[in-house]
């Protein structure tokens, strides 16, 4: 019966096919912007780290006291600043109280490749401890991170990306080898495989949507070394002159993470930061808001920083908003549609089709329409998307269509036709068969 | 035409008027949002930087060794662009109007904000000749002088004793007054005001074009060695080629320095507003495939109620109704739908902006966005549904006395 449904369906199309082309074409479209809003959303939105983003939290530390202001709001609410002081990070990583705690900053340094015919250039390094790697799951290809007695020992090692490795040494198992950075010769103790998540969720202060770094070095190398920080240093009172001053001034430039197992291990972690807040209270410091020291859940840093810009949400918006008028067009237009064929469908009612089974048949044939709108809808999505790649760098790597959107997509394309053909079938499926056949 | 036998004739089809109406309204609520969009963020783009930007660019030098070698680095190295055919000027700086990156600094006018206006600023490391490379319109007062230019030392704090700051910086700061030989003290070094001001540009706007203190900047009369950029501006229609020139010339002089973040103004300016570009890109998109799928359901619609009534259509010309009358029928049916769906729209639009408005830091729409937005549905009604009307105009009074 269906397969007689889709029949009639297709014959009733192609009895009207500049109306119906247009029909599939709004829907189409309609989809289309929706969809690609959407897809864009949902991968801005994303986890970057799923199976692990409840264990990892930013560490939030409220140092901030601009005239008794607070550091920003996101909804408005005061928030904890995004970076923390020296000598908050290193006492926090000192003290240990979490299954991995990191700190960690981006620095340039000058890559001075021996090989003969490449220039030198500037690249960012990250300065961390090796609980980075374990923490964020970073894939080596070959070695590995320095040790906890190299990261004491300041030791000159680095940890190259996949594509430096490649760039510098054609790809071979450089582990052992050694590389000059800014006139110092490092030893390459470790290569990643290709890791590249987004949002960059481990710093979203140099850039939400920008790669990792390129190498990575020792924290305590490279604080003592006093390598250029390449990134922000934001300060509410003037740290004053010399290093030493600036190191222990409430100038923020240190990213800081800790790993918390279960909620027993998060409570005693909160319950650690409060002492620590007393503690530096008494020291005379701000710490005027104490609830915002506290360890933020990645998936709560990632909205507070606003990882998705308002601009997508508002393009999505109106995507939606889009697919609703998509929607009453193709109800108005399969109104108009099915009720021409009163004459016909009166003929059907005399000679014996039941209500439900005209509604079925013209619910078949809107259905069918959403069918070819949805086919219409993916091309165009797929034409949206590269539309935003080439449009915003921000957006673009968020900017492809996978499997479960592209069922989302085909899924929204038929409820949204289905939806506007109830009302039309249920007006076609009570069209009085009498007044149709003497009109006509 | 009398109004209520079209009324009557609409309330036999409320649910298909109602669609159409819907339709017009949501179609008027979200163009005028997109519109007020594509109006407000093109003025964003369209903001002047105060230089001659279509002949500027900016480069990065990392020079080694000691703070003496280093400096005397980085001056052969100006000294060597200078003289590379095709610049006009260049000098040392820390960062670029539109560029994104750069230092700001709080301003006071005395210890503890007291003694007036506060404010904050993007800070431009200069030389005497900035001016005239930028291409800056100095208002009042002066230039520096090559004397003042000095080098900072990198673990002090900035104390420059001039500044030339930007008209938007010295109104906040001082009102009407006049800037010049007025104290600010800047770098956030509380109850330290130690910098005279002794010129003012008309205009130079900061590296961040989405910081609210756009057109507030301070010149300062400062060279550093820590991560330093040379600013060079070319001859008219040279910029391509003289970029290539400063770069063979600083390789000439050492192959193995790295000469990083070379970037003309053009190209910072397009990558500043990239993703204000996308946004009315995508919104002009929007507004015109919605534009074209409420006509189509207006068009479908109109075409099917003409068909439906061919044989009144007959009859009423038959009892003497002209083409014309027939014609203004449908379009003031027409008209009727859309004013119900303005009304709706008007209000879903105020809505859907508040909501906006308070969500994604959206502005509030600006009221006569509203009756634009109004205009341009009746239009569009009226475009579409001028052809059906004109075909239900063409029935041929004779169809009354015929029977299907």
């Amino acid at each position: 019966m269906f397969a007689y449904y889709v029949r009639i369906a297709l014959l009733g199309l192609k009895r009207q096919p500049v109306l119906s082309a247009l029909m599939v074409l709004a829907i189409g479209v309609g989809v289309a912007t929706a969809m690609t809003a959407l897809t864009v959303l949902q991968r801005l939105g994303a986890d970057p780290i799923p199976h692990k983003s409840e264990r990892l939290f930013a560490l939030g530390v409220d140092n901030w006291n601009t005239n008794g202001n607070s550091w920003g709001e996101v909804d408005g609410k005061a928030v904890a600043p995004d970076l923390l002081t020296h000598k908050d990070a290193m006492a926090l990583l000192a003290a240990d109280r979490a299954r991995r705690t990191v700190i960690a900053y981006s620095v340039s340094v000058a890559v001075q490749p021996e090989k003969e015919g490449l220039r030198p250039y500037v690249a960012a390094a990250r300065a961390t401890v090796p609980d980075f790697f374990p923490m964020f799951d970073v894939p080596f290809l070959h070695g590995g991170p320095w040790s906890e007695a190299d990261e004491a020992g300041r030791a000159r090692m680095v940890v190259l990306s996949k594509a430096t490795n490649e760039r510098l040494f054609g790809g071979e198992n450089s582990v052992g080898r050694r590389i000059r950075l800014s006139d110092q010769y490092y030893t390459v103790v470790g290569v990643l495989d290709a890791w590249a998540p987004r949002p960059k969720y481990y710093d979203l202060s140099t850039g939400a949507m920008n790669d990792p770094e390129p190498l990575f070095i020792p924290l305590s190398l490279a604080i003592a070394e006093d390598l250029a920080v390449n990134g922000n240093i934001s300060c509410w009172e003037s740290p004053g002159e010399g290093r030493a001053s600036f190191l222990a001034s409430e100038c923020i430039w240190l990213n800081g993470w800790v790993e918390l197992p279960d909620d027993a291990a998060v409570a005693a972690f909160r319950d650690f930061l409060a002492g620590y807040v007393a503690e530096q209270r008494q020291a005379g410091r701000a710490f005027d808001r104490a609830h915002l020291t506290a360890p933020v859940p990645l998936r709560e840093w990632l909205h507070l920083r606003r990882v998705v810009p308002d601009d997508m949400r508002l393009f999505t918006v109106l995507g939606f908003a889009f697919l609703l008028v998509c929607l009453l067009n193709a109800g108005t237009l399969l109104l108009a549609k099915f009720l021409r064929r009163s004459g016909e469908i009166g003929l059907r009612r005399a000679v014996g089709a039941s209500k439900r089974a005209l509604f079925a048949q013209y619910l078949t044939e809107s259905s069918v329409v959403g069918f070819f709108g949805a086919f219409v809808g993916l091309l165009l999505t797929v034409g949206g998307l590269a539309g935003v790649r080439s449009l915003s760098p921000h957006w673009s790597e968020a900017a492809s269509l996978d499997l479960p959107m592209l069922a989302t997509c085909v899924v929204i394309a038929i409820t949204t036709s289905v939806l506007a053909g109830v009302y039309p079938a249920w007006r076609a499926s009570n069209v009085a068969p009498a007044v149709q056949l003497k009109t006509n | 035409m009398r109004k209520s036998p079209i009324l009557a004739a609409l309330l036999q089809h409320k649910v298909a008027a109602g669609l159409i109406a819907a339709q017009i309204a949501l179609t008027l609520a979200i163009i005028a949002n997109a519109l007020y969009i594509v109006i407000d963020r093109t003025q964003l783009m369209a903001r002047p930087s105060g230089v001659v930007e279509q002949e500027l660019f900016v480069l990065g030098l990392t020079p080694e060794g000691s703070a003496e070698q280093r400096r005397a680095e980085l001056l052969a190295d100006l000294d060597a662009v200078r003289r590379v055919p095709g610049v006009v000027g260049a000098y040392l700086t820390n960062s670029m109007p539109l560029s994104g990156g750069g230092w700001s600094s709080s301003v006071v006018l005395g210890p503890d904000g007291a003694g007036g206006a506060e404010s904050n600023t993007a800070l431009y490391m200069v030389d005497e000749t900035a001016l005239g490379t930028l291409g800056l319109n100095l208002v009042a007062g002066r230039n520096f002088e090559p004397g003042e230019v000095q080098w900072h030392e990198a673990e002090k704090p900035l104390r420059p004793d001039v500044v030339i700051i930007t008209q938007a910086l010295a109104e906040r700061m001082f009102g009407d007054e006049p800037a010049v030989g007025r104290m600010i003290g800047i770098s956030g070094v509380r109850g330290e005001v130690g910098s005279r001001v002794i010129g003012v540009v008309e205009r130079l706007v900061t590296p961040w074009t989405d910081w609210g203190r756009f057109g507030k900047s301070t010149l300062i009369p400062v060279r550093s060695d820590g991560s330093p950029r040379i600013a060079v501006r070319t001859r008219p229609d040279a910029l391509q080629q003289t970029v290539k020139a400063v770069e063979e010339a600083l390789w000439a002089r050492n192959p193995q320095r790295v000469v990083d973040g070379l970037r003309t103004m053009p190209e910072m300016r397009a990558e500043q507003h990239r993703g204000d570009r996308a946004l009315v890109f995508i919104m002009i998109a929007i507004t015109i495939c919605l534009l074209a799928v409420t006509a189509l359901g207006i068009v479908g619609q109109a075409s099917f109620w003409v068909t439906q009534r061919t044989r009144q259509i007959g009859v009423r010309r038959a009892l003497g109704a002209t083409r014309g009358q027939i014609l203004r029928y449908f379009q003031a049916e027409n008209a009727i739908i859309a004013g119900f769906g303005i009304v709706v729209g008007v209000t879903l639009a105020y809505v859907v902006n508040y909501w906006m408005a308070e969500n994604f830091g959206a502005d509030r729409l600006p009221w006569f966005y509203l009756p634009i937005g109004a205009a341009i549905v009746l239009l569009l009604g009226q475009v579409a549904v001028y052809a059906p009307a004109r075909r239900a105009a063409a029935v041929p009074p004779a169809i009354a006395t015929r029977s299907a």
